[in-house]
């Protein structure tokens, strides 16, 4: 409440107070008495004395006063009335009271003086309407009318009260414009809010976001109780909270409310006690989190789908590992076992083969000295097949052991050596200095061996034979590349190059095991690298890698 | 030149055979005891077993050890005659068909001399059995029995 209307209202209160002095006054005096036949005879000097009584009173009240005959002639005002109205004692003495009354408001204003007139007692004038003053400058201000009746000789005199209730009215319209703006604030606030009767728990209010989110027109919610916008099952605990919600404003959590068609939404809630109407209740601000919770949801859902997934996977990779130990271990003892027992056998053909040959030759004619050389050929060859086999399998297993691996030097390493044991003067060696990756030297180098061995082999029928090793970024990776000028091969086959015990060359033409290739890839494979070739017949052959 | 003895530790009858023909035909006239298993060989070294009568100071010149061994692997006689005082600076050549890394760290882990890998081509496994003779039977100084 505004101090300009506290202070307007105490003042109202003050005048009633100095009403019922003043009719304590003329209960005193000869006014009244007047009336009484019995007592007329010592009336005059009373009636004098006390209109005297009346005349100080009125003048000295603050409050404007004024004393006006049943028909409306002004008998007595006070200064206060001067200032409110603008006109001088004078100009209003004796003169009807319509002098101070705005001409459009005069004949009701008269009607209700005779009813009044007909029917006297203390009054507020016209309550409920607004009454204008008619100031000397014939501007108009806001009163309020207190009518007294005051019983006389003869008739009834009216002791009228006139409150400039200007600032009051200034200030009811500044209240009704910010209650104005703050009923804006809730009814279109996009928040849904609304105020419940915190003992009957009847809807007394609701802002269009309500309207709006439940589907209830606001007379519907009106004539309801908050627990018809919950689910059944929700009830007993809405009961609950909301007998133990405390005064403050404080967050009651999130709850499931139900709408019109039944559709179910999540709302955050915050409730605040309050005074509304005189009633003890609760604002409630009901925020939508719905698609927050249904995000929610899905997200723990998924979570645990993702949870599931992982853990099967988790177990699976456990499983796949002791099978993939097994196997392993499977496959070391097998190799163990090839390494020590396969080769004894093949030693013995070939070193039989060769006593033969040697203790025995003059026996052997040409064919059978033939058929030896073939067994100790294919003994050898034998040979070769399981320790390329042995290779390649030690490439499975082995771990990999990462460091920074120079392949241009590994490469001239292997080439230097292959020169020494068995000089060719007429090939050219052409390697880029400073290749350098991170990986496993070991392994690399059995690549390497591979390749260069491969290039070595198929240049050797050809005139002058070339052996490169370069490296250049492509598409954002370094490509490697071991070519030669050699006898390459058609690349229609090029999908069997990287297999296992698969030969593009018969072992007439060029010697080999069909596992180099493989055991290449592998180790490439392993790095996470990719390999691939690119040949033709009689035009050489280029094996690109990645690591 | 005396005459110590080789002591050849070999399974397999055609790898034994092969394996003298090389060291005869490499003209290295040593004695030559060829012990068929690892127990036979502990026993042979130990003056064990059947061996009782053998005196262990006369110890071999030169153990050419294979692995793969019945009874007693070839690590495990290694590991004996490493851990006995007696035998401790015998050579010993470890002669085996296998290439496996595990096989060879472990040799010489074990105090091994030296490891060779028997070739499949006897030409060149007649030229491996050369120069281990000419290494270890003439150029190598082993520690002198006491």
């Amino acid at each position: 409440m505004s101090e300009k209307r506290k202070s307007s209202i105490r003042r109202q209160v003050l005048a009633e107070k100095e009403l019922s002095d003043i009719k304590y006054a003329l209960d005193q005096s000869s006014i009244v008495a007047m009336t009484d036949h019995t007592e007329r005879v010592n009336s005059m000097a009373a009636h004098h004395e006390s209109e005297e009584r009346l005349r100080r009173m009125i003048e000295h009240s603050s409050y404007g006063k004024l004393l006006m005959d049943q028909n409306g002639t002004i008998q007595l005002i006070n200064r206060e009335i001067e200032k409110q109205f603008g006109f001088s004692r004078e100009e209003m003495l004796g003169k009807n009271i319509e002098l101070l009354i705005p001409h459009d408001s005069r004949p009701r204003s008269i009607r209700l003086l005779r009813k009044f007139i007909s029917n006297p007692s203390p009054r507020t004038m016209g309550s409920g309407r607004e009454l204008y003053g008619l100031r000397s400058d014939g501007s108009q201000f806001p009163v309020e009318i207190g009518l007294n009746p005051l019983p006389s000789e003869p008739g009834i005199m009216v002791l009228v009260t006139v409150t400039d209730i200007t600032e009051r009215k200034q200030a009811e319209i500044e209240l009704r414009r910010s209650e104005g703006r703050y009923r804006e604030l809730f009814d279109n606030n996009p928040l849904p809010m609304w105020v419940y009767d915190a003992d009957t728990l009847d809807f007394l209010a609701v802002n269009q976001a309500t309207c709006r989110q439940y589907g209830y027109s606001r007379d519907e919610f009106l004539s309801m109780k908050l627990i018809e916008i919950r689910p059944d099952a929700d009830v007993p605990l809405l009961l609950e909270n909301v007998s133990s919600t405390t005064e403050s404003l404080q967050k009651s959590g999130d709850w499931r409310h139900r709408r019109k068609d039944d559709s179910i939404l999540f709302v955050e809630i915050s409730s605040h006690e309050l005074s509304f109407a005189g009633r003890k209740s609760r604002l409630v601000l009901a925020n939508d989190v719905t698609d927050r919770r249904r995000a929610e949801m899905e997200l723990r859902g998924s979570e645990e789908r993702y949870r599931e997934l992982a853990s099967t996977l988790e177990r699976r990779v456990a499983e796949r590992t002791v099978e993939l130990e097994s196997v392993n271990k499977e496959l070391e003892a097998f190799a163990y076992s090839v390494s020590h027992d396969l080769r004894a056998p093949l030693r013995a053909m070939d070193g039989f083969s060769l006593a033969l040959l040697e203790d025995y030759a003059e026996r052997l004619d040409g064919t059978g000295k033939n058929f030896l050389d073939r067994i100790r050929n294919a003994s050898q060859q034998m040979s070769r097949l399981i320790d390329d086999l042995l290779s390649l399998s030690r490439v499975t297993r082995s771990d990999i052991h990462y460091a920074e691996v120079n392949l241009s030097s590994i490469a001239k390493e292997i080439v230097n050596r292959y020169q020494e044991l068995q000089p060719r003067k007429d090939l050219v060696v052409d390697m880029q200095d400073g290749v350098k990756v991170r990986g496993d030297e070991r392994l690399l180098r059995i690549a390497l061996e591979n390749l260069l061995s491969n290039a070595w082999k198929f240049t050797s029928k050809i005139e002058d034979p070339l052996i490169t090793f370069t490296s250049a970024e492509h598409d954002g990776s370094i490509v490697h590349c071991v070519a030669d000028n050699g006898a390459g091969f058609d690349m229609r086959f090029a999908d069997k190059l990287f297999g296992a015990f698969q030969r593009l060359h018969s072992a007439n033409e060029f010697e080999g095991t069909g596992i180099g290739l493989a055991t290449v890839q592998r180790i490439i494979n392993r790095h996470g690298g990719r390999i691939w070739a690119d040949s033709g017949v009689s035009k050489g052959a280029a094996f690109y890698f990645t690591i | 030149m005396d005459s110590k003895t080789i002591l050849v530790v070999e399974d397999n009858p055609d790898d034994e055979a092969l394996m003298l023909r090389a060291l005869r035909k490499n003209g290295i006239a040593n004695e030559i005891f060829v012990a068929h298993d690892g127990v036979e060989a502990v026993e042979y070294l130990f003056g064990e077993g059947q061996f009782s009568e053998r005196k262990v100071e006369d110890l071999p010149e030169l153990i050419l050890l294979d692995l793969k061994l019945p009874r007693m692997d070839g690590l495990d006689v290694l590991r004996r005659i490493r851990a006995d005082e007696r035998t401790r600076y015998v050579p010993v050549v470890v002669l085996t068909t296998s290439s496996e890394q595990r096989d060879i760290v472990e040799s010489y882990d074990l105090g091994a001399n030296s490891y060779v890998t028997k070739p499949v081509d006897f030409l060149e496994f007649m030229e491996a059995t050369r120069q281990l003779g000419t290494y270890w039977l003439l150029l190598n100084r082993s520690v002198p029995a006491t």
